[in-house]
């Protein structure tokens, strides 16, 4: 199976639901959001969005995938059940403790599902960065001029809303959906 | 039985127990590994009866470690739990050996579905 980025399918939103759905065990919910809310969050210095990158070891990765604070904390407290509160203090801070870290990481690679498929290309999680501002170039040529992009609010029932952005550097098979 | 779990990730870790446990397999004693490196020293040391293993992990990556299981001649069950979702995987997996590829996310009843044909 060739493994272009022409051969990824941008997820459809009830494939997110689905996906995080699954992971927590929850009924969650997800809904449209504008880009413009996808930014560096926290009341101290800001922090994020978070970088998750996916390919299959060719030179252009087939899929980038931000994260906002609030929803890094959150995925990552639901994920090992951890006390809803923690998402305050760890947004409120800016920091995700080293559980936390080790959780969300699991999470971004969980993610790579987002653009697998059976008859696809095979996708893995290639990496995380806290910032936009550290992805190397052929990773923020993605950011800064995705083929594709879809914003979504994820909300996790117990802990809380965040934002997600889904982006592909081509559109491929998605013109089908 | 004695089962090993690698992956890179602990709460993955516990949450493959836990659904080992939902899935009616939690009277099993369970050993871990947080990498494929780790888990090829474990094997040699504690001879697990199946091993439930990620593919993509650092030092050794489930696949290498099924390879060189396989490459001298140890047969333990070895089942993947992994994102790698693909067919071209799935292949791959079972050429190798592999008993069985549970995709995550997963359920109880995946685990039941796969853990109740090998165990």
């Amino acid at each position: 199976m060739p493994g272009s980025a022409k051969d990824i399918l941008p997820p459809e939103m009830n494939i997110v639901r689905m996906l995080f759905g699954t992971v927590f065990g929850r009924d969650v919910k997800v809904k449209p959001r504008s880009a413009s809310l996808m930014m560096p969050t926290g009341t101290g210095a800001p922090v994020g969005p978070f970088v998750a990158v996916y390919g299959n070891d060719r030179p252009t990765p087939l899929g980038v995938v931000l994260f906002d604070l609030p929803l890094a904390a959150i995925t990552s407290c639901a994920f090992s059940m951890m006390p809803p509160g923690v998402v305050n203090d760890a947004v409120r801070t800016g920091r995700l403790d080293e559980v936390m870290t080790d959780n969300f990481q699991e999470i971004m690679n969980i993610s790579s599902r987002l653009f697998g498929r059976p008859d696809g290309p095979r996708v893995r999680f290639e990496g995380g960065y806290s910032s936009p501002a550290l992805v190397p170039e052929r990773v923020g040529h993605i950011i800064r001029s995705p083929r594709f992009r879809d914003d979504w609010e994820i909300t996790v029932p117990g802990y809380g809303s965040g934002g997600i952005a889904i982006m592909t550097p081509e559109i491929g098979t998605a013109v089908a959906r | 039985m004695k089962i090993l779990i690698a992956d890179d990730s602990r709460a993955m870790r516990l949450m493959i127990r836990k659904t080992m446990r939902e899935a009616g397999h939690g009277g099993h004693s369970f050993i871990e590994a947080g990498d494929g490196a780790e888990a090829l020293t474990m094997i040699e040391r504690e001879k697990p009866d199946f091993v439930l293993c990620d593919w993509n992990m650092p030092n050794m990556s489930g696949m290498e470690l099924l390879l060189a299981l396989r490459g001298r001649n140890d047969t333990t069950g070895f089942g993947f739990i992994t994102t790698e979702c693909s067919e071209d995987a799935r292949r791959d997996a079972e050429a190798a050996g592999a008993r069985f590829v549970i995709t995550k996310p997963f359920t109880a009843d995946s685990f039941a579905h796969a853990m109740d044909k090998v165990l």
